[in-house]
């Protein structure tokens, strides 16, 4: 099954972060002697996933911001007519990125509450 | 040159049991059972649970080749049917297999190879739908080659793919039996079964090699069950395993993300983006729902070309996105239903 919406929102940011942890694992594993070409072969083409996604997700940008702003100040007057894509469009590309590290850091924190809290009631009993 | 069957998927597959839970699946119950029985690993037993079906089920898998058990009355479902089986079982390992589903010749052969590692208890493959003729298959088809390609293969590196598919999964019997087997809690019984392993410290696997063929939703009627009892699903393990999974590393952050995106990438499909259409008396803002596009078309492709099937998956591409707007208002559906007015769905029913 696929429950939600695959590679909408952050969930498509929170893989592509996985998928430059694994580079970053497997490194470790390498130095430690534990890593293996298969692991390495699954890594890298992993990445070039990743890289291919990107490289997409650039040129999607890059041929939205040549047309976007002059169609928005052409067609959407309630918009300011000197709208440019500069530091608003820098915000709205950060936004699901702090979306992600919040929501992760929440995550981590209930857990460790859970787990603490978990510790205290087996060590009252 | 086919590689020869490793003795360690040989011996597996002779300590196998495969479960079939069948409910009126005459059309599709007999290409299940021969593909199991002629796989290149074949198992020791196929057992089709017949679920008290009102056509030839039965007679239809037992002549295919199947042990064919009925329960004393229908389990009302897919779990309870498993469960029925699953007490018969003697051998090592047990497996899963939907009744409209057939594997790949080799399925068993290279799933098996993952209990190898004797801290995994659960395997799951690939799932590549059968058909692909109607938008909705279509749609689906590309929704797994994204998923099969890209995430699960990332959760698998993390030792934590998301679920062991209920419709190809294998299992160690004594663990699968020690936490009682498939429940009946749930509408993802595969879903909660697999948190349920993370939680009690075992491992899962996910082997891309093997590769299953199940009928998906072939119209928008027997999509929309599919999704509801999805959707529901995800939501009540979510409910279920919520305070456990909090605690598994890589698991959690998954299920918050899933959630996350769930909740609010589909309250922004469904309102936010044709609101703002609306307001500005613009569609430029429809964008939104294709932005991604380019994004989820190289893992289709990469799959597509590696499967020798990529005039399929361009013809095939355009149905995700209208396959994903039919998705995030189950998802929504479900969260308003099961998480804000703790109604629960109770009533399971089939895809097809």
């Amino acid at each position: 099954m696929n429950a939600g919406l695959p590679s909408t929102g952050i969930g498509g940011i929170f893989y592509f972060f996985s998928v430059i942890g694994m580079v970053f694992v497997e490194i470790v594993l390498t130095i430690q002697g534990k890593s293996t070409s298969t692991r390495w072969l699954f890594v890298l083409k992993q990445l070039n996933l990743l890289a291919g996604m990107l490289i997409a997700i650039f040129a999607t940008g890059y041929v939205l911001n040549a047309i976007l702003p002059t169609y928005i100040s052409e067609h959407i007057s309630a918009i300011s007519s000197n709208v440019t894509f500069g530091q608003n469009t820098q915000l709205v590309f950060m936004a699901p990125f702090l979306i992600l590290f919040t929501l992760l850091a929440v995550t981590q924190s209930t857990g460790l509450i859970l787990r603490l809290l978990e510790v205290r009631n087996k060590s009252s009993i | 040159m086919k590689n020869k069957p490793t003795t360690f998927a040989k011996t597996a597959a002779s300590q196998l049991s495969i479960v079939v839970p069948a409910y009126n699946e005459e059309a599709s119950i007999a290409d299940t059972v021969e593909s199991l029985i002629h796989q290149s690993c074949p198992p020791k037993a196929v057992i089709v649970i017949d679920d008290c079906s009102t056509d030839n089920t039965a007679a239809i898998a037992n002549k295919a080749g199947a042990t064919v058990i009925r329960p004393p009355k229908n389990t009302g479902t897919k779990a309870g049917a498993q469960n029925f089986a699953l007490k018969k079982i003697r051998t090592k390992y047990t497996m899963a297999i939907d009744g409209d589903t057939i594997l790949a010749p080799d399925a068993i052969e290279k799933l098996m190879v993952a209990f190898q590692d004797p801290d995994v208890v659960a395997a799951c493959g690939s799932v590549i739908p059968r058909y692909r003729s109607t938008l909705w298959e279509r749609g689906r088809y590309i929704e797994y080659l994204l998923a099969f390609t890209f995430y699960k293969p990332v959760q698998n590196y993390f030792g934590k793919p998301l679920i062991s598919s209920g419709c190809f999964s294998g299992y160690r019997t004594r663990e699968l039996k020690k936490l009682g087997g498939w429940q009946t809690r749930t509408m993802a019984e595969d879903m909660d079964l697999t948190w349920t392993f993370y939680n009690a410290g075992f491992k899962v696997k996910f082997i891309p090699e093997a590769v299953s063929y199940p009928i998906e939703p072939h119209n928008l009627t027997f999509m929309k069950k599919q999704l509801k009892r999805w959707s529901h699903g995800f939501m009540q393990n979510v409910l279920l395993h919520g305070r456990n999974v909090i605690k598994i590393p890589y698991l959690k952050a998954i299920i918050t993300v899933g959630m996350w995106d769930a909740v609010i990438a589909s309250v922004s499909y469904l309102l936010f983006v044709p609101m703002l259409s609306i307001i500005f008396l613009n569609p430029i803002f429809l964008l939104a729902y294709v932005i991604d596009a380019p994004a989820v078309l190289v893992p289709a492709l990469v799959k597509g070309i590696e499967r020798r099937e990529l005039k399929n998956t361009i013809m095939s591409f355009p149905s995700f996105f209208v396959l994903r707007f039919v998705n995030c208002y189950f998802i929504l559906e479900a969260f308003i239903t099961e998480i804000i007015f703790k109604k629960r769905l109770l009533v399971y029913e089939k895809g097809h």
